[in-house]
């Protein structure tokens, strides 16, 4: 069985998830996987399994969709949805965040040292690979995760993120500061 | 003494989590933008940074191709800066004004 087979199995195997749910998360998972062959789906693998659907309350103003990595649940602002947003993109992050997450964290953001870096970065490989036809909150942090890539690579976030390595992310950035 | 490096990590996650708390764009930003611009011109110089990468920072910064062609032929960083200076407060402010109409 291939990974992607066992992905499929784990899903269907989670009653926490609809079929509709399960569906989609598997299909963005075939087109990540086309575009970047080379990232493991190993952490997704398991993710899968249990994963969760809650909601973010109506007190918080984060959303409209995050990834609690300690819950592994993918969390939803009701008040939020009925605003326009691209569900396909808020799914696409979901599961780039499953994809690229380990124990604690997703991406690079260990500690949350580097969250609006990751959010931002999250934001364009969401937008490279299913593109946004709603609302972006994220602009500000989407040029500025632009502007960091030009300084120390694109590809230096890519393995930064879909490695866990924040360290790397900081090490390019100060070699590229003048002191 | 903080980095710079530092100092546009915090200043990003900052920026975010005014936004979560119902913040609008502030002049925080400008001095994340700046800071991050800093950096890269100076290795932009430093490291003869391809065309095309002067040209997606162009995007960004309209005019910007020119004043890398002026640095690179007269090894002016200063002259950078002060155009990166004026250049972003306009910038900033168009930003702005595009935000309040949207809002």
């Amino acid at each position: 069985m291939d990974i992607l087979d066992e992905i499929r199995s784990n899903l269907a195997a989670n009653s926490n998830l609809t079929e509709e749910v399960q569906d989609k998360i598997f299909e963005l998972t075939v087109l990540f996987h086309q575009k970047f062959p080379d990232v493991s789906l190993e952490k997704i693998k398991e993710k899968v399994k249990d994963v969760k659907l809650g909601k973010i309350s109506v007190f918080e103003r984060k959303g409209p969709v995050i990834y609690d990595v300690i819950k592994n649940e993918i969390c939803f602002s009701n008040k939020k949805l009925h605003e326009d947003y691209d569900a396909n993109h808020l799914m696409m992050k979901a599961v780039l965040a499953l994809i690229s997450s380990n124990d604690n964290y997703y991406g690079f953001n260990k500690d949350d040292g580097l969250r609006a870096l990751n959010i931002g970065y999250t934001e364009l490989l969401a937008n490279f690979l299913v593109g946004n036809e709603g609302i972006c909150d994220y602009e500000e942090e989407v040029m500025a995760t632009n502007l960091i890539s030009q300084i120390i690579g694109e590809e230096t976030l890519f393995n930064a993120y879909f490695n866990n390595d924040s360290d790397l992310v900081y090490k390019k950035m100060l070699e590229a500061e003048v002191s | 003494m903080i980095t710079k490096t530092q100092g546009i990590f915090s200043g990003m996650n900052y920026f975010l989590t005014f936004k979560e708390s119902g913040g609008k764009f502030c002049d925080a930003y400008s001095d994340i933008l700046k800071a991050t611009c800093d950096i890269y011109t100076n290795k932009a110089v430093r490291e003869n940074l391809s065309e095309t990468a002067i040209e997606d920072f162009e995007r960004f910064l309209p005019g910007t191709s020119e004043v890398f062609e002026h640095a690179s032929m007269h090894g002016d960083l200063s002259f950078i800066r002060g155009y990166f200076d004026e250049s972003l407060k306009v910038r900033m402010s168009e930003i702005t004004q595009e935000k309040s109409k949207v809002r």
